[in-house]
């Protein structure tokens, strides 16, 4: 069992890599996915682990992205984490309702993440670390500035609201789309351990 | 038991949950807002916080490091291709300085000589069976009034003279040749002399002919064309003595010249017509008449 949560862990660090390898050669903005939401997704539909165990490895992908990828530490963590919590108390099989099925709910938790992240920001950080005119990446910087910000001295921009919308749906979108082949790598690491649990199992010929 | 384990997972879990939250509220909050609770959380989370971002900060060295030694091979393509290319520009550019350089000779010749001059490319080369250059021929012609006898020069010295032409270009008679003949003189000591081509194939030589044995000529003197005979202009460098025959019998010494000229790498020359001719044979006379009295005054 601790294989398999160590397998998870370096999936999601590999994962990691390779998204900011593609990300430095490719300009992904405003299609780049969170690989690590289909992982914990995944581990969120198996019912046979522990919950305890899936908020883990949780955690710890949360901390990971909130180390490498700079943003406030805990944010990504309670997100993954929360994500987790939701879909195991689900109890949805994924498995059991066909790709578009997945991909639809993918995308739809990717864009209840995404809108997680905002309202985060938006009630922990002081409006005038968030000003209107931040450029289009800092999501999350404008979106805060729109809800918490005077908006008489600084009145919102229908660009700022469409741009974050349409960013956080891009997002979500490459999210959903990447997430099969996600999946099938979280099944390619259960399967090793089933194999690996059978023939341990299995009378020796 | 069961029930246990089961709040005790539960408990965890909202622990999870709890951690990052009030975490990233300790973090994010403004620092003139934060309270007792966050300062405690800011405080607990430090240490580890700085050992995880060592670790990152670890790792992404290595991942950059690893990316670098990636990307390395594609740099190195990409410099072999430039290197190549600026190895190919800076033979063109030395290729072009060294003609820049010939021209700017050829030009400083053309205004040394003065008058009438012509310049011309090489454009065709007869060679013998050891690669030396036995005849060359000028891109200048009858039309362009080059006639046949016209002097030859090359930044460095006498080349030969026209022997031939046609509608746009003509043949060159070497003054290694065989058939030619030119008088010359040898600048340090004075002595005259004709200088004829030996016509050997597999090097550039000449000899002089009628060099009287009492001229104390040594190897390594220079000669130079003594404008007798009105065919070349004088004081052309013509090459430099080589070797020394002396016999005990005869009148005339034996003396070989290695010409100044390397007909092999030649490009540019410029053509002496009839002007030119005239104007250095006037130069040279005055020459003669400045110098006759001072000759005299002792």
């Amino acid at each position: 069992m601790l294989l398999r949560n160590l397998a998870f862990l370096t999936l999601g660090f590999v994962l990691l890599v390779v998204q900011a390898a593609v990300a430095s050669h490719v300009p992904l903005h405003p299609f780049t996915p969170n690989l690590l939401l289909p992982i914990v997704l995944y581990l969120g539909m198996q019912h046979e682990s522990q919950m305890l165990r899936g908020a883990m490895i949780s955690f710890l992908l949360g901390y990971l992205v909130d180390e490498f990828c700079g943003s406030p530490i805990g944010l990504q963590t309670f997100v993954l984490v929360a994500t987790f919590m939701v879909a195991w108390g689900a109890g949805i099989r994924l498995w059991m309702r066909g790709l578009v099925f997945q991909l639809g709910l993918v995308f739809a938790v990717a864009m209840v993440a995404g809108g997680t992240i905002l309202a985060l920001r938006a009630i922990f950080s002081p409006p005038e670390a968030f000003p209107l005119s931040m450029p289009a990446e800092s999501l999350a910087g404008e979106a805060v500035g729109l809800l918490v910000a005077d908006a008489e001295a600084h009145p919102p921009l229908v660009g700022n609201v469409l741009g974050i919308a349409l960013t956080l749906v891009a997002s979500s979108l490459a999210t959903a789309l990447s997430a099969p082949l996600v999946f099938a790598m979280a099944r390619r690491i259960d399967a090793l351990r089933t194999r690996r649990r059978d023939a341990e199992g299995s009378p020796a010929p | 038991m069961n029930q246990f384990k089961r709040l005790r997972d539960a408990a965890i879990s909202v622990l999870l949950l709890a951690v990052p939250f009030f975490v990233l509220s300790a973090h994010l909050r403004d620092p003139a807002r934060t309270n007792a609770f966050d300062q405690w959380v800011l405080r607990a989370t430090s240490g580890i916080q700085s050992v995880a971002a060592s670790t990152a900060r670890w790792v992404s060295d290595v991942l950059e490091e690893y990316v670098f030694l990636v990307e390395v091979g594609q740099d190195n393509e990409r410099l072999r291709a430039q290197v190549a290319r600026l190895e190919e520009e800076r033979q063109r550019l030395r290729a072009e300085g060294l003609e820049n350089r010939r021209l700017r000779s050829l030009l400083q010749l053309r205004e040394r000589i003065g008058g009438d001059v012509l310049p011309a490319e090489v454009i065709g080369r007869d060679v013998s069976p050891f690669f030396r250059v036995t005849r060359i021929e000028l891109d200048r012609g009858e039309r362009d009034r080059v006639q046949p006898g016209m002097p030859v020069v090359g930044t460095r010295g006498l080349v030969g003279q026209v022997r031939r032409t046609f509608g746009h270009y003509c043949d060159v008679l070497l003054v290694v040749d065989r058939s030619s003949a030119v008088d010359v003189v040898v600048q340090r000591t004075g002595a005259r002399g004709m200088l004829r081509g030996t016509g050997e194939s597999e090097r550039y030589m000449s000899r002089v002919q009628y060099l009287g044995r009492e001229d104390a000529v040594r190897v390594g003197d220079l000669l130079h064309t003594s404008g007798l005979g009105q065919r070349f202009p004088a004081s052309i460098l013509v090459g430099r003595v080589s070797r020394i025959v002396r016999q005990d019998f005869g009148l005339w010494q034996e003396v070989e010249v290695t010409p100044a000229v390397d007909f092999s790498t030649l490009d540019e020359v410029l053509v002496l017509t009839e002007g030119s001719r005239a104007q250095s044979l006037e130069e040279a006379a005055e020459d003669a008449d400045d110098e006759a009295p001072r000759v005299q005054e002792p």
